[in-house]
């Protein structure tokens, strides 16, 4: 029985040997090759390929979804070098992969594949990091920002006369908006009315402020677009620019000038 | 379609061998001679090819059997008629089909034992439809010895080919496709027979064929070369067969 164990074991021992392989590129990764991306959001994955044929080889990244090679230009192939796509390594010689991962362009769910590795531009010779190592991407949606509401959404500017103002409030009761901005869509003669608006970069939660426009442009309506770098949405407020009905004189700030007439 | 175009020819034969009877019908004593052999074959499983696929990747095909068994028969129709006293000839048209000979490997990348990556398995099936001819010697003894040869065409299907990663970190990779091939193909056999009655005989004998040439079909992104190929399968075949002699 134990010398039945032992010609197992021993067939066991050659019958691996006859697959006993090795990769012809290893991958050692640089940085966590397990990520979470945002939706809205980038990273980046880096390994070090080494070439381990004795045959130099060119290699290239196959396109995978939502990541792409970061391609390094050959003036920068000193050590450490970063792989340019494609790349030229000898026997032993290594880059340094990057992989930029886009999450707006990931499937949904978790994905765990490649990056492949393939001489030639070919699929009849891909090699990939081993399981451990393998990119293992979990899209995830992207972080709730604060809500913004703009009163009014319509209204109406007259032209060469007082501002119009349109108040935006933070309805969030933790989160501050950032970089909140009102766009005026192109080809829209709005100017801020520095003296009314009160709105800076940020809007803490729960509070509110005001941007005010001037006009000089003839009768025409205006799309102002109200958002924040973080908000969900951008709040789009129509702007109707209306005619004045009383034109008493000429005003530098707003760029009007009126003729004896009233007209300007 | 293929199989359509056998059963055609095999019409034909027995209509073309009735024509020849009556044809021959000169020769005194020309009888129709129907044969049916099988048996096991032992075939070389062939030597490692190396070549490359594209520009820069090499890759050697690594049989892990040297041999190989299958079954093959062999259905022979033709006319016999005495040759001096002591000879009977036989001529004919013999339809031969193999089992399908699966053959099984490794794949060295770069040509290179080192990186032993990649299992590999394909099936080679064969048919031929020949020319044959037997002789049989009639010496008073309880068995007739006999000699034959033909010389004819196959058709020979490579095919199912697959590619496994034996390396966790080796990518799959596109597989040749399937491959028909026509190729000129003969045998050569000896064996002794018994007749157990004036209609009836049945023997054993040994054949010598060589299918010809099969390959598979390239891989999807393959520009250089072709698929794994035989230029000669050989097979060492044991058959035993049944002959009805009108």
């Amino acid at each position: 029985m134990k010398v039945t164990g032992l010609i197992g074991a021993i067939a066991l021992f050659f019958s691996g040997m006859a697959h006993a392989g090795a990769p012809m590129w290893t991958f050692t990764a640089l940085t966590a090759t397990t990520i979470s991306v945002a939706a809205n959001s980038t990273a980046t994955v880096q390994y070090r390929v080494t070439n381990q044929s004795h045959k130099t080889k060119t290699l290239s990244v196959l396109p995978m979804q939502g990541v792409t090679h970061v391609d390094h230009a050959p003036s920068v192939m000193i050590p450490p070098s970063g792989c340019a796509n494609p790349f030229t390594l000898t026997y032993q010689e290594s880059c340094v992969l990057t992989l930029r991962v886009t999450g707006s362009a990931l499937a949904e769910g978790t994905t765990t594949a490649g990056p492949l590795v393939c001489a030639s531009g070919s699929s009849l010779q891909c090699y990939q990091p081993s399981l451990v190592d393998q990119l293992t991407i979990t899209k995830t949606a992207a972080p709730a920002g604060p809500t913004i509401v703009v009163d009014p959404t319509e209204m109406e500017i007259v032209r060469c006369s007082s501002p119009g103002s349109m108040t935006v409030t933070n309805t969030s009761s933790t989160l501050t908006v950032q970089d909140l901005m009102a766009t005026v869509t192109p080809g829209g003669m709005l100017t801020d009315a520095s003296g009314t608006t009160t709105c800076t970069s940020t809007l803490a939660p729960g509070q509110s402020c005001v941007f005010a426009f001037y006009t000089a442009a003839t009768t025409q309506d205006v799309t102002v677009s109200i958002a924040g770098s973080n908000t969900a949405a951008a709040v789009n407020v129509l702007v109707h620019i209306v005619e004045p009905i009383n034109t008493t004189g000429d005003d530098i700030r707003t760029g009007c000038f009126f003729e004896p007439n009233g007209q300007k | 379609m293929i199989l359509n175009q056998w059963k055609f020819k095999c019409g034909s034969l027995v209509c073309a061998l009735v024509i020849s009877q009556n044809a021959f019908a000169f020769m005194n004593g020309s009888d129709l001679v129907f044969t049916l052999s099988a048996g096991p074959s032992l075939s070389s499983t062939g030597e490692t090819q190396t070549f490359e696929l594209a520009p820069g990747i090499e890759k050697s095909y690594v049989p892990n059997k040297s041999t190989k068994s299958i079954a093959t028969s062999e259905f022979f129709v033709g006319l016999q008629m005495p040759l001096h006293n002591q000879f009977d000839a036989q001529v004919g048209l013999a339809l031969g089909v193999s089992s399908p000979m699966s053959l099984s490997g490794d794949i060295w990348d770069d040509a290179d034992p080192a990186f032993n990556n990649y299992s590999y398995r394909y099936q080679v099936q064969h048919t031929r439809l020949a020319l044959k001819g037997k002789l049989a010697a009639d010496w008073g003894m309880p068995v007739l010895p006999w000699v034959s040869a033909s010389l004819g065409l196959a058709y020979n299907r490579a095919s199912s080919f697959s590619s496994t990663p034996t390396d966790p970190s080796a990518v799959s990779t596109p597989n040749f496709s399937n491959h028909s091939t026509w190729a000129f193909a003969y045998t050569l056999g000896f064996g002794a027979q018994h007749n157990f009655s004036e209609h009836w005989s049945a023997g054993l004998g040994y054949e010598l064929a060589d299918w010809g040439k099969s390959s598979l079909g390239t891989a999807e992104g393959q520009t250089m070369g072709s698929g794994l190929e035989f230029t000669h399968l050989y097979t060492h075949s044991i058959l035993i067969n049944l002959t009805y002699i009108q």
